[in-house]
């Protein structure tokens, strides 16, 4: 009886002391502050399923909703994130993940390898979003690269085999988000039969809400508006202090809207995609700083090898050294810096030692007596700039005016970027050169050498070069299944020199991308890592990674009281 | 005046232009450069992929068929689905048009009020200073577009002087009313939020003067020349004569006819905003149809853009009825005309 009333004491207790920590705990949810909080624009509408969206404004979003196996770092590098450590077989074809125990979704449920299945073979089944780096199918459907297979071998530990070895599988794998399986299947749309009997795999419902483990989850979606995400308390990986409670993502307002949200206080980045003059007028208002990094895209010229007269390889490389590069990286946009090879140098396997062409008449002069169009003026030459990137323009005006003085006559076409990727599709219709932006898919010079100069990508606007050679193709496919890094990098580097010295591409310039931002009151690694001059390459959409910012709630306050 | 038989004349008038209207902008859509599927995928999605998508949207069949089969859905209150929003075109609209009307609302109110009121106020005192100042702010209102308006706007009474909010349909964090017409202003009155109607209300000022004022002032134009007319025509100076007081004489015998061509302009005027308001809703940040609309023509959204330019045919028609019974009523010759016939 005494040890009865001794426990009852006890629970009393217990429950006394359990009613201020559950107090706290449910008041910590609730009391997310509204200040603390990340706001930036970008362009419209986002897709924040993972196996719909790729583009900046889809990946800022969605890292911050959903987990991968591994995470990126700001350098580039990979480090393990929900999959503690892997193996791999002798024969580089199978990976085992092993998960780490006790991460939560957003609904309390637990993150199994069954919910890394589902999401691999969702993004499988719809083939859109990301699909293309980890699994390549051939004309018949046969998978021939990436992914074969993935199936669980027990709740923490996950088995992909692959068609083949692929070196950069890994860094890959952060481009594979996690989707709640349980609630995903709970939120399929029957009615629509698009995946036989996955109905519509639940892309009407992850429309607008996230089904992720992710430091952030979905307060409020709005297609065509915003984003609203909220701070995820029960994260696995826990929160330091200052983090901010919220994030808001939505659609680009104009230039003007943007200096006067963040002399206001409303916005706390700014978009990328601002003229010069804005940035300087940013730079004015008190508190806000602007950065610069280069990203993992290049601007470049492509040149459709196999039509008149760029199939001269000499007038190829007349072309090269006739462009005035300086102007590009001085004049045109001045945090750019002039391209080194077919490959970004923020890249892991660029190779540096390549040979950088330079605006040289003499030179250029030297190789057009070279080709078959010796001693010829006016020589016809189509070039198409993209109508949504206005920029562009004084690039395709530049070049005219260089080819010009080596005897090309340049016809400008401006075309939207629809049109340019139907002329893509035949050697024929694909211009002589071709103005365009071209992204890294994942953090290796491979990707780039991949998508831009293998034959499979031919007739796609990432290759209007129609390159079409069967010893780069093979070189490629030789170095991106190749595990040794090094060896890798090596191959990697041996590419490159053979691009260069075909000169398919003029490689204009690497991109920057430039932001303005609240300095006086956030805290951004991305910035601090820029500001002291290290270099950042993080994949897109993780260098908006908000759970590692940090807001300085009563400074902003004081700010906003002057 | 006989007005149901002329409204029900036009309505039947109306259904015919409107077809014709949904005939031209499906094949226009349609036929631009660009597969609207591959733009909505992206350019590395699968050609298995693209050409699922394609087939669903039946893309792949001929432009006739493909005609019947958007009819019959459309019969059957089905437009489609965006590829922009991957969602039914019938949830954007109704999202987004009540967002551009409420906004088109005010504009039309300063439209309608503002420039009648400096046009009869200006012929009032015609050749004063005032009327000099009137034409002269008319005169830079026409030539200023609304977008530039709304950069002024936005720089004078956001960025210098923070007196009004700049984006979006309501403050930050401020949850909407309970949807009843979708619009903010007259749903947060339906709610008895007082509150949030002047929170919307705010909201929606600047976009509205932005958008009025090249109207306005054109309409501010024509009431005065429209009024000035008038004013020297026997029949006033008849009662002025007779003694009639100027009040009666303004608002009764000379407004009425001198509205007629600014009511007709205005109206044109007014239903024309519901589609270049893109750039003024875009500045603000208004999730409207106008930047909708824009929106779903860059990206080549097939159902999205004959689905948009649909219900703007219908705005357009609408409006134009209301113009002509309107007019009727202010001018009984085109009454009597339409009694004849």
């Amino acid at each position: 009886m005494k040890n009865l009333k001794s426990l009852l004491y006890l629970i009393i207790l217990v429950a006394l002391l359990a009613i201020p920590v559950i107090g706290i705990t449910a008041a910590s949810a609730a009391e997310h502050n509204p200040e603390s909080i990340v706001r930036w624009c970008e362009d419209w509408p986002t897709y924040i399923d993972p196996a719909v969206g790729t583009d900046f404004s889809d990946t800022m979003a969605i890292v911050q909703l959903y987990d991968t196996l591994i995470f990126p770092n700001l350098d580039g590098s990979v480090r393990p994130h929900v999959a503690e450590k892997w193996d791999i077989s002798d024969d580089f074809l199978t990976y085992t993940f092993y998960l780490r125990k006790g991460v939560k979704f957003h609904n309390g449920d637990e993150l199994t390898a069954e919910d890394v299945v589902f999401s691999t073979e969702r993004l499988f089944d719809i083939g859109e979003g990301f699909a293309y780096i980890l699994q390549t199918k051939d004309a018949q459907g046969k998978i021939i690269a990436g992914i074969e297979s993935v199936k669980a071998i027990d709740d923490y530990t996950v088995e992909f085999k692959l068609a083949r070895p692929f070196g950069p599988f890994v860094p890959a794998l952060v481009r594979l988000y996690i989707l709640n399986k349980s609630q995903v299947m709970k939120n399929i749309d029957k009615s629509n039969a698009m995946y036989g009997e996955m109905g519509d795999y639940g892309k009407k419902w992850l429309l607008t809400n996230d089904a992720g483990s992710g430091p952030y989850k979905v307060k409020e979606m709005k297609m065509e508006e915003s984003l609203l995400g909220e701070k995820f308390d029960d994260y696995w990986d826990g929160w330091e202090e200052g983090a901010p409670d919220f994030f808001k993502e939505f659609a680009f307002p104009g230039e003007v809207a943007i200096r006067t949200m963040m002399k206001n206080q409303e916005l706390e980045i700014t978009s990328e995609t601002l003229p010069m003059e804005a940035y300087a007028a940013l730079r004015e208002i008190p508190g806000v700083e602007t950065i610069a990094y280069l990203s993992t895209h290049n601007l470049q010229i492509m040149l459709n090898t196999r039509v008149p007269p760029t199939d001269d390889i000499h007038f190829r490389k007349a072309l090269s050294w006739a462009m005035d590069y300086d102007v590009v990286v001085n004049d045109i946009w001045p945090y750019y810096v002039q391209s080194v090879g077919p490959v970004p140098q923020t890249l892991p396997g660029h190779n540096k030692d390549v040979l950088q062409y330079s605006y040289n008449l003499e030179k250029a002069k030297e190789e057009m007596a070279k080709s078959a169009y010796a001693g010829k003026e006016n020589i016809p030459f189509t070039l198409s700039w993209c109508a949504e990137v206005p920029d562009e323009e004084k690039v395709a005006l530049l070049f005219q005016v260089n080819a010009a003085e080596i005897g090309i006559d340049v016809e400008i076409f401006k075309k939207p970027f629809g049109l340019m990727i139907d002329d893509a599709q035949t050697v024929k219709t694909t211009p002589n050169g071709s103005v365009v932006y071209v992204a890294a898919h994942y953090n290796e010079a491979g990707s780039m050498l991949d998508t831009r100069y293998h034959s499979k990508s031919q007739g796609t606007w990432e290759q209007c070069e129609w390159l079409g050679s069967p010893n780069i193709d093979t070189a490629i496919e030789v170095a991106l299944a190749t595990v040794d890094e090094d060896e890798r990098f090596k191959e990697y580097a041996e590419i490159q020199n053979t691009l260069v010295d075909l000169a398919p591409t003029i490689w204009l310039a690497d991109q920057a991308l430039e932001f303005g931002y609240q300095a006086d009151y956030l805290v951004w690694p991305l910035a601090e890592r820029v500001k002291a001059g290290k270099s950042s390459s993080p994949p897109m959409g993780y260098s908006f990674y908000v759970r590692d910012m940090k807001i300085l709630v009563e400074k902003k306050a004081e700010l906003l009281k002057k | 005046m006989r007005l149901g038989p002329f409204v029900l004349r036009r309505l039947a008038i109306s259904i015919f232009v409107l077809f014709g209207l949904s005939i031209l902008i499906f094949l226009i859509a349609r036929i631009v450069p660009g597969d609207p599927a591959r733009m909505a995928l992206g350019p590395r999605a699968p050609v298995d992929v693209v050409e699922r998508l394609r087939q669903q949207m039946h893309l792949d069949r001929p432009l006739l068929e493909q005609y019947g089969l958007w009819l019959w859905e459309v019969a059957h209150g089905n437009l489609g689905d965006s590829l922009v929003t991957r969602r039914p075109v019938k949830q954007d609209i109704r999202e987004f048009f009540p967002a551009t009307l409420e906004l088109v609302g005010l504009t039309a109110i300063f439209i309608i009020v503002g420039g009648i009121s400096l046009g009869v106020i200006s012929a009032r005192y015609a050749n004063t200073w005032f009327d000099n100042v009137v034409r002269l702010f008319s005169y830079l209102g026409i030539v200023t577009p609304a977008f530039a308006w709304a950069v002024i706007l936005m720089l004078l009474f956001g960025f210098v002087w923070h007196i009004f909010p700049t984006y979006g349909r309501l403050t930050e964090g401020v949850i909407p009313p309970v949807t009843i017409t979708g619009m903010y202003t007259i749903d947060s009155l339906l709610n008895g939020r007082f509150d949030l109607f002047w929170d919307a209300f705010m909201h929606l000022i600047l976009p509205a003067i932005a958008l009025a004022l090249p109207p306005m002032s054109q309409a501010a134009r024509i009431t005065r020349s429209s009024m000035a007319d008038n004013q020297n025509k026997d029949c006033i100076a008849s009662m002025i004569a007779y003694g009639v007081p100027n009040r009666v004489v303004t608002g009764k015998y000379l407004l009425k006819p001198s509205l007629i061509s600014p009511i007709t302009v205005m109206a044109l005027d007014i239903a024309a905003t519901f589609g270049y308001a893109f750039m003024v809703e875009k500045i603000f940040g208004f999730p409207g149809l106008a930047r909708y609309g824009i929106q779903v023509m860059l990206n080549k959204d097939v159902n999205a853009i004959v689905g948009v330019v649909m219900v703007l045919g219908v705005v357009f028609i609408t409006l134009n009825i209301v113009v002509d019974i309107i007019v009727a009523y202010l001018d009984p010759r085109i009454r009597l005309l339409g009694r004849n016939v």
